[in-house]
């Protein structure tokens, strides 16, 4: 047998080995986008093209606008399943969950139609609003779970003092559930700011476009999508890079929320 | 999922004798407003609207009338190559996942023992997972481009040129070439599941079977593996979701050919919309995702039921 330390040796040899393998695309398209002749000057010609701030906006109004429509909707929901009685919980409580089992791929049809009835085609509000809708229900059943986890008593010591049901749900519940609220955010971030699908249906002009299409479109024009033709790469991977990092960054500030998040977002 | 309104802190609590049911409280419904609101409109009118045109024709003009043409589209789905396609496909993304699951937990028993530079090991792998889909599809796009890419560079280089393929033209290839994909992004989440899993089992449980003699593989297989059971569970799930519901890097990549090879019902409802205009059709294809999804969920239920522990 190995004695212990061989065997510590081989498993860091073994994942220094997978972590490089899994690595070698990102490195590939970071070398490629040093490339010659442009050099690290390919960066500063994408951070002069005009477009990316305005990608940057977009992507920046629609998640910040699919977190406040996710959090407040959810966390007042969650607040009245939690802590409150009324008729017909359960059978509304009911009606969340089945939502979940609702397919993305459902939604395609519908949700064009629908926005592009509401006159809300190619705008902003027309794509927070389905965004934040489909996530309200998970997100409603994640805050109520973990408000069950508070102690009623609380909210009595509140209503004693003559607090309203507001008043306990706005001063007591919501700074108690930051850390739930955290991972809310997280979880919306992603996935607003991720989002392929709804942006290439609920979206038209250029100038609306969100990160992730901006950066199809921006292959499409460097001809890296089609399969014959001219294909110049040029200044296509600094661009990909930039249109990345917005995530990254957060990610690499703010790991520890990150990785927490996305683990008790599926565990729970 | 009822004892959501028996929290899991009051079970402990004792009661106070006599005292009171809590009074009903009316207020409750403003609470559930914005949320129900947002809900009624934008989710479920749309999938009972969804489910209505199904059994219509409809070219999707503003002001273009509704055919009513019965279970026409449901036939003609169970008769098309497409949908049979995207079938065998979402299995293929299926089995992706299970290769995924595979590599992510061993990866996480090795990360889990103490070998310094573990957490740096595991930040690098879970990056892909929070950079956009589309980005990452492009990206591979390029790895696999037959001319310029290095796959077939390297190929060249060392002499196999009989291996370099044309990895996204390639009918049969094509699909495979896109599961491999999945399986890169999806690692560091699956990953980062299983890390946190296996931190919460209690180290005296491997401890004792090590001090009765198992040797590690056998920790392994009969201790660790079954107490992930449900994290197992969780996963699986997550993996029929994701493969019923592919899209991204399929219509990125290849638009889902050559030839259909690489379609999925969701690419399905987008050509028929916005490429052929054949809206209810495109529902019905829609409808029939949402069924699969649910029957395939309630199967998986039904196979892993609860077996309860004396």
């Amino acid at each position: 047998m190995f004695s212990s330390r061989s065997l510590r040796a081989f498993n860091f040899f073994l994942m220094v080995v997978v972590t490089i393998v899994f690595m070698l695309p990102i490195i590939h398209a970071f070398a490629r986008s040093v490339e010659p002749p442009g050099g690290l000057g390919n960066y500063l010609r994408v951070l002069s093209d005009a477009r990316l701030p305005r990608f940057y906006l977009n992507s920046i109004i629609v998640s910040a606008g699919t977190i406040f429509l996710t959090v407040s909707c959810a966390s007042l929901a969650a607040f009245a399943f939690s802590k409150l009685e009324f008729p017909l919980k359960n059978v509304l409580f009911m009606t969340l969950l089945v939502t979940l089992l609702v397919p993305f791929t459902t939604m395609i049809i519908p949700l064009f139609v629908l926005i592009r009835g509401l006159n809300l085609y190619n705008t902003y509000l027309g794509l927070i609003m389905p965004m934040a809708a489909f996530g309200v229900p998970f997100h409603t059943i994640l805050i109520a779970n973990y408000l069950n986890s508070l102690p009623k008593e609380l909210m009595d010591a509140a209503y004693i003092d003559g607090c309203s049901d507001f008043g306990v749900f706005w001063r007591i519940m919501l700074p108690l559930s930051m850390p739930v609220l955290a991972v809310v955010i997280v979880l919306t971030f992603l996935g607003s700011w991720n989002n392929y699908l709804l942006p290439l249906i609920l979206l038209r002009d250029q100038a609306m476009h969100t990160v992730p299409i901006a950066a199809v479109s921006w292959a499409n024009d460097a001809g890296a999508l089609s399969q014959f033709g001219e294909v110049s790469y040029d200044t296509l991977f600094a661009a990909l890079f930039l249109l990345a990092a917005p995530t990254l960054i957060i990610f690499l500030l703010f790991q520890r929320v990150f990785i927490g998040s996305v683990t008790s977002g599926s565990i729970k | 999922m009822s004892d959501i309104d028996h929290g899991v802190a009051t079970q402990g609590t004792i009661r106070v004798p006599g005292r009171r049911r809590r009074k009903i409280k009316w207020g409750a419904y403003l609470f559930l407003l914005p949320a129900f609101v947002l809900f009624a409109v934008f989710v479920a009118y749309p999938v009972g609207f969804n489910f209505w045109l199904s059994f219509h024709n409809w070219s999707g003009g503003v002001s273009a009338a509704w055919e009513w043409v019965g279970l026409e589209h449901y036939e003609r789905m169970l008769t098309e190559r497409t949908i049979r396609l995207s079938l065998r496909n979402s299995g293929f993304f299926f089995i992706g996942h299970l290769v995924n699951m595979t590599i992510a937990l061993l990866l996480a028993v090795l990360l889990s023992s103490r070998i310094p530079g573990r957490n740096l090991a595991r930040t690098l792998i879970f990056i892909p997972f929070v950079v956009a889909g589309s980005i990452v599809a492009v990206t591979w796009q390029t790895i696999y481009d037959p001319n310029l890419g290095p796959i077939n560079t390297f190929l060249r280089r060392i002499g196999l040129d009989a291996l370099a393929q044309n990895w996204l033209a390639d009918p049969k290839l094509a699909i495979w070439s896109i599961v491999v994909v999945g399986i890169w992004a999806g690692l560091g989440f699956a990953l980062v599941v299983y890390l946190a899993s296996l931190q919460a089992i209690d180290p005296s449980l491997r401890d004792a079977a090590r001090v009765d003699g198992a040797h590690r593989a056998q920790v392994f297989r009969f201790i660790t593996f079954p107490l992930l059971r449900n994290t197992h569970l969780v996963l699986l799930m997550l993996g029929i979701i994701g493969a019923v519901q592919a899209f991204e890097a399929n219509w990125i990549m290849t638009g889902g050919g050559p030839y259909g090879a690489t379609t999925s019902l969701a690419i399905e409802v987008y050509k028929n919309v916005f490429n052929f205009s054949e809206f209810g059709y495109g529902a019905a294809i829609s409808v029939f995702t949402m069924v699969i999804l649910v029957l395939l969920i309630l199967l998986q239920r039904f196979l892993f039921r609860e077996q309860r522990l004396t």
